[in-house]
């Protein structure tokens, strides 16, 4: 590039001595010998500089390497000085080409000090800058509760679906139902299908339980009603007559007492046994205890004794 | 000699002034691409001043080289105008001639620039290739 600006450098002091044309051979060996020229005074003038210790040419060290090459340097100043002087007008920078203002978004950043000005500009901010952004996470507690209820509901749901899918279905109607199929209950027979959900099984005896599935006839099914009123009715005996029953009643019906007593607090009633099994015991010995047996009573149960009913009528 | 170093070793303002360097617009070769071949030397970074001077000097240089090639060429120009003349007077008239020979075109040729750079001590001569 600046071997042109030399070029024409050369044709104008060529011009300026009278010369019409050159030939290219001329010029360019004309300008090959300026730019070395230039060079060599530079080297030169830059080595005087640094034997004088200093890292910049002072005009005094370009003065004594021009000595140093045999140029005379008295001649200069009328050289610079003469008349018939052609200049040349020194190279346009060129012009960057324009972004269209369709395309730009943003606002270019400028450069930092380190990069020189001639330097092309930075792309758009969007092409290189990076805004992370982060989805906050949920910590509200009724979208959480909300969220894990759904999930609950969702998977028993589908543990149901896939239950009536790969067991046995039962149907609430009588004919083969496809729409709305209930899980066949595969009880153990004469065993309700919720009872083993309903045992606490770390203090149950798997001795006692088997014991007292294989007595059990039939699941029974205790009344609220009845129990009602047979609480009442033994709320109005007298503590003689408790005494009379109590004494009359075996040791099975001393700790039946005692559970019943200490039923305060459902947390703190200890492990018992299902209902169905207490009531069969009743229903297996009827004749010697009766009503003694506080808690349950099954349907079938004979009507108390006339005794504790006179008196309290 | 040493009123060069008067002039830059120890300026004062007046001399200053009449520094013909400062003078822009006097120079052919762009401050640019002075500074690009300061670059290429070794010197980072300098006043106008010193590459001004470095400039004019090569200018110099060259202005000289451009001068003795002229005097060549006119020589050289003259011998072959005076043959022609001396061939051409049988048919034209002296007057017509000199007029012709103020609006000829002078080209630099290598033969002019060649005996000019031999008087400095430089041998111009094609690779030997192109010989």
């Amino acid at each position: 590039m600046h071997e042109k600006a030399l070029m024409n450098a050369v044709a104008g002091l060529l011009l300026e001595h009278g010369f019409d044309t050159a030939e290219n051979q001329v010029l360019e060996t004309l300008t090959e010998m300026l730019g070395s020229l230039l060079t060599e005074i530079g080297k030169s003038s830059r080595t005087y500089s640094e034997l004088a210790g200093r890292s910049e040419p002072l005009p005094a060290d370009v003065i004594l390497s021009l000595i140093n090459a045999g140029i005379r340097i008295n001649e200069l100043e009328p050289y610079a000085k003469r008349q018939n002087k052609t200049t040349i007008p020194a190279p346009v920078p060129s012009i960057q080409p324009k972004q269209l203002s369709i395309l730009q978004a943003g606002t270019k950043a400028p450069h930092p000090s380190y990069i020189p000005a001639h330097l092309p500009m930075f792309p758009d901010p969007h092409a290189y800058i990076r805004t992370p952004t982060h989805k906050q996470p949920v910590t509200e507690y009724e979208a959480i509760r909300e969220k894990s209820a759904v999930q609950k509901r969702d998977i028993e749901r589908a543990l149901n679906k896939f239950a009536t899918r790969t067991s046995e279905t039962d149907s609430l109607f009588l004919c083969q139902d496809n729409l709305f199929p209930l899980i066949a209950c595969k009880a153990t027979p004469n065993v309700p299908a919720y009872l083993v959900s309903l045992l606490p099984k770390d203090q149950v005896f798997e001795q006692d339980e088997e014991q007292e599935y294989a007595r059990a006839p039939s699941p029974p099914r205790q009344q609220p009603q009845q129990r009602q009123q047979q609480q009442q009715q033994q709320q109005e005996q007298s503590p003689q007559q408790q005494r009379k029953r109590t004494s009359l009643a075996g040791k099975e019906l001393m700790e039946e007492s005692q559970k019943e007593m200490e039923i305060d607090s459902p947390f703190l009633l200890p492990a018992k046994l299902p209902p169905p099994k207490i009531k069969i015991k009743d229903l297996l010995a009827p004749s010697h205890q009766g009503l003694a047996s506080s808690s349950i009573v099954g349907p079938g149960l004979p009507p108390p004794p006339s005794t504790s009913s006179s008196v309290v009528m | 000699m040493f009123y060069w170093l008067e002039i830059y070793i120890f300026p004062s303002p007046d001399e200053r002034k009449k520094n013909f360097l400062l003078v822009a617009g006097i120079f052919q070769i762009p401050d640019a691409v002075l500074l690009n071949l300061m670059t290429t030397a070794g010197i980072a970074s300098t006043d106008p001043t010193t590459t001004r001077l470095i400039s004019l000097a090569a200018q110099k240089f060259l202005s000289g080289v451009a001068y003795d090639a002229l005097q060549h060429c006119k020589v050289r120009t003259s011998n072959q105008s005076s043959k022609s003349h001396h061939g051409q007077s049988a048919n034209h008239n002296g007057s017509n001639h000199s007029s012709n020979h103020r609006q000829e075109r002078r080209t630099l040729t290598m033969d002019d620039l060649t005996p000019a750079l031999a008087e400095r001590g430089i041998a111009i001569r094609k690779p030997p290739y192109y010989e």
